[in-house]
Formats: structure tokens, sequence, C-alpha cells
């Protein structure tokens, strides 16, 4: 996600499962226990497709496909 | 903002926060069903070649045997090439629109042991058309409608 995270960036997140297109989202990786954070690009009836602001490094819905919900939308985020 | 900083900093020392990945995967992400097309390809062509071989000439058997050692290993190439699209690109939410796909890997995998163990032509042509179903699919995926193409 650089240049917008890096390593150890600090985010505050509001939870809520609903957001606009461009947020930055944290939601569960869709086969791995743990949590993530993306671009919100599309809102479909599949579910929150989701970006890498660095496309070449990052994993996202090109591989995953939409995902079926998000967990909530960051409001802060500070540079480590 | 250095105070926000500063007081982000000392929240996380007294309740730290959890941590969220914004990698969460192998970093390229890059994956393609030709890698599997190529070196099946590869198996295919080193088994025409090991049926057309004249035993009868100088050196045959060296050429034999180094054929059959390319095969060998690019059956193998074959099957991680597959289990890598399988377990690291396929998620579940592909299983609902493709609910054949864990059959399909499952046999093709199978499919390309038996050309690793055999000399079969035919055995390989079908390895071939099992990876143009899995390349199908695939592109299928990501909503592309890319041409199944061979190199020979």
């Amino acid at each position: 996600m650089e240049p917008t995270l890096v390593d150890g960036s600090f985010i505050l997140y509001r939870k809520q499962t609903t957001a606009k297109v461009g947020d930055l989202v944290v939601a569960n990786h869709p086969s791995q226990d743990m949590l993530i954070v993306k671009r919100l690009s599309d809102i479909g009836k599949q579910g929150f497709s989701v970006s890498s602001d660095n496309p070449a490094q990052g994993t996202d819905s090109r591989t995953w496909g939409p995902l079926r919900e998000i967990v909530g939308v960051v409001t802060l985020h500070r540079g480590a | 903002m250095k105070i926000v900083d500063f007081a982000l900093r000392k929240l996380n020392q007294v309740s730290p926060a959890d941590t969220v990945s914004a990698h969460c995967d192998g970093p390229c992400g890059v994956y393609d069903p030709a890698s599997a097309r190529i070196a099946a390809e590869a198996v295919l062509s080193m088994t025409k070649k090991l049926v057309d071989l004249d035993m009868s000439t100088d050196g045959a058997h060296n050429t034999y045997i180094r054929y059959v050692a390319i095969k060998e290993e690019q059956a193998t190439i074959t099957k991680n090439e597959l289990m890598i699209l399988w377990h690291d690109y396929f998620k579940p939410e592909h299983l609902e629109a493709h609910p054949d796909l864990h059959n399909m890997f499952w046999m093709a995998a199978k499919q390309a042991s038996k050309c690793k163990t055999s000399v079969d032509v035919a055995a390989c042509e079908e390895l071939m058309t099992q990876i143009e179903a899995i390349h199908n699919m695939f592109w299928s995926t990501k909503g592309k409608d890319v041409p199944f193409a061979t190199a020979s």
C-alpha cells in the first residue's frame, strides 16, 4: 500500500460495513486468518473489490475477486 | 501532527494495536496457466521424439535417456505449476462459479504423473486438453477472453 502506508504505519479505523469507493478499508483476508487494509475500488453485486496503491507489489481483488464484506474504514493513518 | 504521532506511539505502548497487513501474500501476485502449458508442451514434445527415435542409430541410447530426463523434469514442473495455481491463485469464491475446480486440478496433476511415467502421446494430448480447460477457467475469473495458444 505504499506510498500511502508503509511498514509500521499506524492506522485508526471505524468499524462499519459500508464504505465508498476510494476509501481505505479494513477487511478479513479471504483465505487467511488476518486483517488486511486495501483501497476500495468498486462495489458490485458480488461484493467489495479492493486494490493496492502499489499494484506491482500488492495482492488484492485481482487475485481474490471481490470481498464479501468489509470490517471498517480508515479514518487516520500516520507513517512509521 | 507530531503530537498525534507521539500520542499514537504512547497509546500503542499502553494498549498495543492489532496488526493489519497490506501485503498478505506472495509479493508479485502474477499468475498465468501459461507456465504449466509450456512445461506440458515440452512433455508432449519429448514424448513424440521418444516415439519417433530410431534406436538403431549411433548414440540413440544417449539421446533416448536425455529425452526421458527432460520429460521427467518438465512433467514435475507441470505438476508444480498446477499446484501453485490451484492453492495460491484460486480462492473459495472461485469455487462457487467453478464447482469442478478441485477435480480439474486433481485430474490434471494425475495426468501429468501418467505422462511422466509412460511414453504415451495420447496421454500428453489429454494433459494439454485439461490445461486448456484450466486456462479458460483462470481467465474467466479475471473477466478476460484470452485464447489458448501453444508454442508448437
